[in-house]
């Protein structure tokens, strides 16, 4: 933990309009005191940015907001300045740095990009937090400063990606995984368990390490959404930048320009409880633009499963928790931005969500999401459909020939397990493994979005997990 | 103007055998066809009301810019019939009157109610340089050849909006839309952009055939290298009349190929005028920079026309592509092409994704055109991209990124990070692809075959001929799959499954 910052320098935050992302970080920096207010000669320097996937901006960090901040600390006299993050699941560093060409890229700006998931090179300490293991890389530790540079976009859990966030993945996407812990005499569904515990480790990881200079890039912000590109996701222009020393008081600001509810943030309410940060907006001293003559409005992600439209689904939905809402959310939108093709062949399919999910209105194509939604419709109906039993054509066909009066005869009916279903289990369901099953339930014949989306991951994705995948 | 002043003299204009020079162009027609293109396409594109007014203005004069006014009273729209010359002073334009053109237009409108009792529709204001402009574009213009003038004329229109040497009011949509395309192109030059084009289209001899139930237009178009530093192109303009040719049903097969005989020619294409026009008026409606959402919309149109075979258009000879045997041959492969079933509302979509999802909703994209490892052109095209819509296209001299030969994408990339401190996504592509690609799917799209498919997408696989830098996963899959999987694959998104 570094606590090198005094409280009243922590609660400046600076909120910065300009015509180019690269005036407004380097406004920004300035008007909090210069770059060498945070960054003294001879410091290691990490840059902590967002790394999600090979995906165009602004999946990941704005290119030209790193590289201003890269030269700013190469001006400071920074020994070093190593960029790094550890990209969403399944995805490898070295892979997504090759397809982007951000090795070279930051060479060419004095930085180095690490590459966190490689163990032999980048050690990587065991660190207890809030008697909890996290398996840390020692080169972020051994830094002596850290900057966080956050792509504000939309996240349907916390309504946009804060830079309490982007401090989260400075652990693997493994170790990021909330597994499913039940307390005695506590309702995990009720209670939204996941996300309290989400929120109990994201403000733990952020404390291993605490930025000494946040910045939440506004500048472009993905509306509709995200926080990753989707069919209906749209690139909002505000030309505004967050600058300050503290990420709690950085994140309030930033949600009260997009004209969001502090108080209903439970990540920020939170880390406010547990004194980490100012989240008290009259405890900040804002610098630049005048907060309440600015305020964003923006077009935020679909708070609802159904909301988000997915052609020729119903989404039927039970009790489900942040876990299994964030991944249906992701799933439905790749759905929707994948599938236009394939959702017009399959006719119609359901979506069971959740515990106890409602029943669904057809017996075709039942994908049933999650662990809860599995175990908890074990006995419905829809499992099991009724069939007549073999009738015997010829038999039919002479009774015409030789005009026979019908027979009343007794319909004989069976009943067999419905076949139209796919089970996509998980607490909550991986989205990849989710892909190769739809697929391979579907048949790639009738869905060639699908395919094409998953040949491409597949470039980028661990080739192991894809082996296993097939198998 | 004489023409169209016989016309109501008689009672079949068509009889009138008399050639005139298309305005602005070295191109002569018969009369009646020009008078027929003018009632055709000028109330669609431009004004469908009667009586127009031209005024000349000063370019330097503030308290009256008016050099010259000019009102030519018209029966039909856009057929010009009758020109008067009116007093100078009639309407009183000062320099602070253009800022607003709409009020100019109602002012000048009922100046000329009241004073000549004449309501007039459209007014086209050339300013005095626009004048001398179009009069040295028009010297000698008959000597030129078609490349030539070409050349000239996309210059002349670039430059007239441009700098506003031309004001047509109310503004019709087609100003509106190549005034704001202008802006996209920024410093390049339209007369630039056509030379790169031209280089790529090989040598070709076709007659389109644009058909409607007043009148069928037979144009017949050849390009053939000279040896000079231009193309020898020809266009002929001709109506069904002038080749004695008795043609009910332009979308059969043998009509066309009684044409394809009479002219001699590689290959004939039949177009439906009105629905050529409808896709044109679209297009010209469109905002620009095009948002993603009308872009698709307008790529559906295309595509769902070029599926249309047969139904609103027709070639001869006809592709073997079309073929049944051909095609159910192929299909047992497991190779599905049938060009009938082009998948119009998946592919706009199925682009914009890929996009968007792996270029970036907003990117500067470099286009390189080579030729065999070497700069085939002068400059490149930085393609700016914001939120999925094309804001503007700039040419970059390849001089300031690229040293004597094409070194590695990535230097290209850092030379251009130095220079103009942003990221670019290059694409490379060989002028040998395009020229393949232009050939295969338009000029040479009558002897298209199952095999060309895979020519293209085993040119596309090397190096040589397709690059992108980064390697992006679209890349990464173009060149990791086989040519025949990577067929099959784009084939299962681009042509629908289902044959009834």
């Amino acid at each position: 933990m570094n606590n090198n910052s005094s409280i009243a320098e922590a609660t400046q935050v600076a909120l910065i309009k300009s015509t180019t992302s690269k005036d407004a970080v380097l406004e920004g920096i300035s008007k909090l005191g210069g770059i060498s207010k945070f960054v003294k000669e001879g410091d290691l320097v990490f840059i902590k940015i967002n790394l999600r996937n090979p995906s165009g901006f602004p999946t990941n960090t704005n290119f030209d907001v790193i590289s201003s901040v890269i030269s700013l600390c190469t001006d400071a006299g920074a020994k070093e300045i190593y960029v790094g993050s550890f990209p969403d699941q399944h995805v490898k560093i070295k892979a997504l740095a090759d397809a982007l060409d951000l090795q070279t890229l930051f060479n060419k700006c004095r930085a180095k990009l690490l590459l966190l998931d490689d163990e032999e090179k980048y050690s990587q300490e065991i660190i207890n937090q809030n008697s909890k293991e996290f398996k840390v890389p020692s080169a972020i530790l051994r830094c002596d400063k850290i900057i966080s540079i956050n792509q504000v976009n939309v996240d349907p859990v916390f309504t946009c990606t804060l830079n309490l966030l982007n401090s989260y993945s400075i652990i693997s996407n493994e170790a990021q995984q909330i597994k499913k812990h039940l307390r005695v005499g506590k309702d995990y569904l009720h209670l939204d368990q996941y996300k309290k515990d989400l929120i109990s480790n994201i403000l733990a990881v952020f404390m291993i390490k605490k930025p000494d200079l946040v910045i939440n890039d506004l500048f472009y912000v993905l509306e509709g959404a995200g926080p990753f590109i989707y069919k209906d996701s749209n690139l909002k222009k505000t030309g505004f930048m967050v600058i300050g020393t503290d990420a709690v008081a950085v994140d309030s600001i930033t949600l009260k320009l997009l004209n969001i509810d502090i108080s209903k943030q439970d990540l920020l309410m939170e880390a406010r409880d547990k004194k980490i940060g100012i989240a008290d907006l009259s405890e900040i001293k804002l610098i630049g633009e005048d907060i309440d003559k600015n305020k964003l409005d923006l077009n935020f992600c679909a708070s609802k499963l159904e909301d988000v439209e997915v052609k020729n689904t119903d989404i039927k939905k039970g009790r489900l928790c942040s876990g299994c809402f964030n991944q249906a959310y992701h799933l439905l939108n790749l759905m929707k931005s994948n599938m236009t093709k394939d959702l017009k062949y399959i006719e119609r399919q359901s979506l069971l969500i959740g515990e106890k999910p409602q029943e669904p209105e057809s017996l075709e194509n039942i994908l049933i999401f999650g662990d809860c939604a599995i175990n908890s419709t074990k006995d419905r109906t829809f499992r099991k459909i009724i069939i007549e039993k073999g009738k015997n054509l010829i038999e039919k066909a002479k009774n015409k020939i030789k005009k026979e009066k019908k027979k009343k005869s007794k319909n004989k009916t069976k009943i067999i397990s419905n076949k139209q279903i796919l089970e996509l289990p998980g607490c909550p369901p991986d989205i990849l493994k989710c892909i190769s099953s739809i697929i391979k339930y579907y048949g790639k014949d009738e869905v060639p979005g699908l395919n094409l989306y998953y040949n491409l991951i597949s470039t980028y994705v661990d080739s192991k997990k894809i082996e296993a995948m097939k198998k | 103007m004489n023409y169209n002043s016989k016309i109501n003299l008689v009672e079949s204009p068509e009889e009138i055998r008399e050639q005139v020079r298309i305005p602005l162009t070295p191109i002569h027609i018969e009369g009646y066809l020009l008078y027929y293109l003018f009632e055709l396409l000028y109330p669609k594109f431009v004004n469908d009301q009667q009586n127009i007014l031209d005024i000349i203005l000063s370019d330097y004069d503030i308290e009256n810019k008016v050099l010259g006014i000019y009102l030519y009273k018209t029966k039909k729209a856009g057929i010009h019939e009758s020109i008067e010359e009116l007093p100078k002073d009639l309407v009183i334009i000062k320099e602070k009157d253009i800022t607003d053109m709409n009020q100019l237009f109602n002012m000048v409108q009922s100046h000329i109610i009241d004073k000549k009792n004449v309501k007039i529709s459209s007014i086209r204001i050339f300013t005095r340089r626009g004048i001398d402009l179009i009069n040295t574009y028009c010297d000698n213009l008959e000597k030129y050849s078609i490349y030539e003038f070409l050349h000239r004329f996309l210059d002349l229109i670039q430059k007239l909006i441009n700098k506003n040497l031309i004001y047509l009011l109310p503004e019709p949509n087609i100003y509106k839309f190549l005034k704001d395309f202008f802006k996209v192109l920024n410093n390049l030059q339209l007369s630039k952009l056509f030379r790169i084009i031209e280089s790529f289209i090989s040598n070709f001899a076709t007659v389109l055939v644009f058909y409607s139930r007043k009148l069928n237009i037979i144009t017949e178009i050849n390009k053939r290298d000279s040896k000079l530093n231009e193309s020898d192109i020809s266009i002929n303009l001709r109506t069904t009349k002038d080749l004695d040719l008795e043609v009910k049903q332009y979308l059969s097969n043998n009509s066309l190929l009684l044409i394809q005989k009479k002219l001699n020619s590689e290959s004939v294409v039949s177009l439906n005028q009105d629905h050529l026009i409808s896709f044109f008026l679209d297009l010209f409606d469109l905002e620009i920079p095009i948002k993603k959402e009308n872009f698709k919309l307008i790529l559906q149109k295309f595509i769902y026309g070029i599926r249309s075979f047969e139904i609103h258009w027709n070639l001869v000879p006809r592709p073997r592509i079309y073929n049944t045997l051909i095609r159910f041959l192929v299909r047992l492969l497991g190779i599905n092409i049938n060009f009938k079933k082009l998948s119009h509302w998946t592919i706009p979509d199925m682009f914009f994704s890929l996009i968007d999802t792996y270029f970036g909703l907003n990117s500067n994209i470099l286009l390189i055109i080579v030729n065999k490892n070497r700069i085939f052109t002068k400059s490149s095209l930085l393609l700016e991209i914001e939120n999925s819509s094309l804001k503007k296209i700039i040419l970059i001299d390849n001089s300031e990124i690229i040293k004597k030969k094409i070194d590695s994408l990535d230097s290209i990339r850092n030379s251009f990070l130095e220079k103009f401190g942003t990221n670019p996504i290059i694409v490379r592509v060989d002028k040998n692809l395009i020229q393949m690609i232009i050939s295969v799917l338009i000029f040479k799209f009558y002897k298209i075959k199952p095999l060309s498919f895979l020519k293209v997408l085993k040119m596309i696989k090397k190096e040589e001929y397709f690059q992108i830098h980064p390697r992006l996963p679209p890349y990464q899959l173009i060149r990791k799959m086989g040519a025949i999987s990577l067929l099959k694959l784009c084939l299962s998104m681009i042509i629908d499954k289902h044959e009834f």
